[in-house]
């Protein structure tokens, strides 16, 4: 895909995949790679800047005697996330307004 | 596996011991979980340990080089965080593939700047140092030909101490003048690196993982 992703967009599928469930680093990335082409040294940054604001806490938890760090939405980050979803849905429709060709709605 | 994170430590020395925690033990449990092997399985996935952490770095001191100029402090300590900020970004760039004419383009003006400033930096340590020389020579000359004619003698030592007092004077706004013009390449750097490898890098090097759909 031609079309680069912002780093606002990245948050906001970040915490759009965290609001339906916890996930650690590495299945985040599987699931996101699912989705959208991202690079797996992508991830660290956005999910550093998101703890780093507030929007997500972290937790571990033991597997096979190690450690995974889980990511947790929070309340500000879903907040954040009604906001992004918005730009977005606004953005969005004037860009396919404007790739149809049609007049300014 | 082990190599891997061993090389990417030694090349994180420059973050706090709770930061560079943080950022190997993200790896370390990335690669464990992608369940890359051999060193050869961390490349592939994650670039080369020098990759991954000139991307880390780059990113931490550019906030790191933010929140320094939101304190006051001195103005050694910036122009230094500057030149490092800069320096970092350069690596940044040149360790990634350069696939978008736009990087080349910014790699050309970055050399272009880069070479007027250290142009200027010569010249004006050339100069400097000419009329130190010149000074000194004054001085010299002055003191050899005491003994002769007095008059000529005060003459030459009296411009000699002008020249030396005159550059004594002007120091301070060299080294203000030359601080100011590293900071002001290093805001142009970091906006060029926010602009253009902050949003590439969602972009680049993504592989897709067909075996997920």
């Amino acid at each position: 895909m031609a079309i680069q992703i912002s780093s606002e967009l990245l948050d906001g599928c970040v915490l759009a995949l965290l609001q339906t469930e916890d996930f650690y680093g590495y299945a985040l990335t599987q699931r996101l790679q699912a989705s959208i082409a991202v690079s797996e040294s992508t991830l660290y940054p956005v999910l550093r800047r998101l703890k780093k604001n507030g929007w997500v806490t972290t937790y571990d938890q033991a597997y096979q005697g190690r450690n995974r760090r889980y990511y947790q939405i929070t309340a500000a980050g879903a907040t954040q996330l009604a906001a992004i979803s918005q730009d977005w849905t606004t953005y969005s429709q004037a860009i396919n307004s404007l790739l149809k060709g049609g007049a300014p709605s | 596996m082990t190599d891997y994170l061993h090389k990417f430590a030694a090349l994180l020395v420059q973050l706090n011991d709770t930061e560079r925690d943080e950022v190997l033990e993200f790896y370390r449990e990335y690669i464990l979980d992608a369940q890359l092997d051999t060193y050869e399985d961390c490349v592939a996935e994650l670039g080369t340990p020098k990759q991954l952490a000139r991307k880390v770095l780059a990113d931490y001191s550019i906030r790191f080089n933010e929140n320094l100029q939101d304190s006051d402090s001195s103005k050694p300590q910036k122009s230094k965080a500057g030149v490092r900020a800069i320096w970092l970004v350069v690596l940044a760039l040149l360790s990634t593939p350069i696939t978008i004419p736009a990087l080349i383009v910014i790699m050309a003006i970055l050399f272009a700047v880069a070479a007027v400033v250290f142009a200027l930096g010569v010249a004006l340590v050339c100069g400097l140092f000419g009329l130190t020389i010149l000074g000194f020579g004054m001085l010299t000359a002055g003191i050899g030909v005491f003994g002769q004619s007095i008059w000529v003698a005060c003459f030459y030592i009296g411009t000699g101490l002008a020249i030396i007092g005159g550059e004594l004077l002007i120091l301070p706004l060299v080294v203000w003048f030359i601080s100011l013009i590293i900071q002001g390449v290093s805001k142009v750097v970091q906006r060029l690196y926010h602009r253009f490898v902050k949003r590439n890098r969602a972009e680049r090097g993504g592989r897709h993982h067909e075996k997920n759909h």
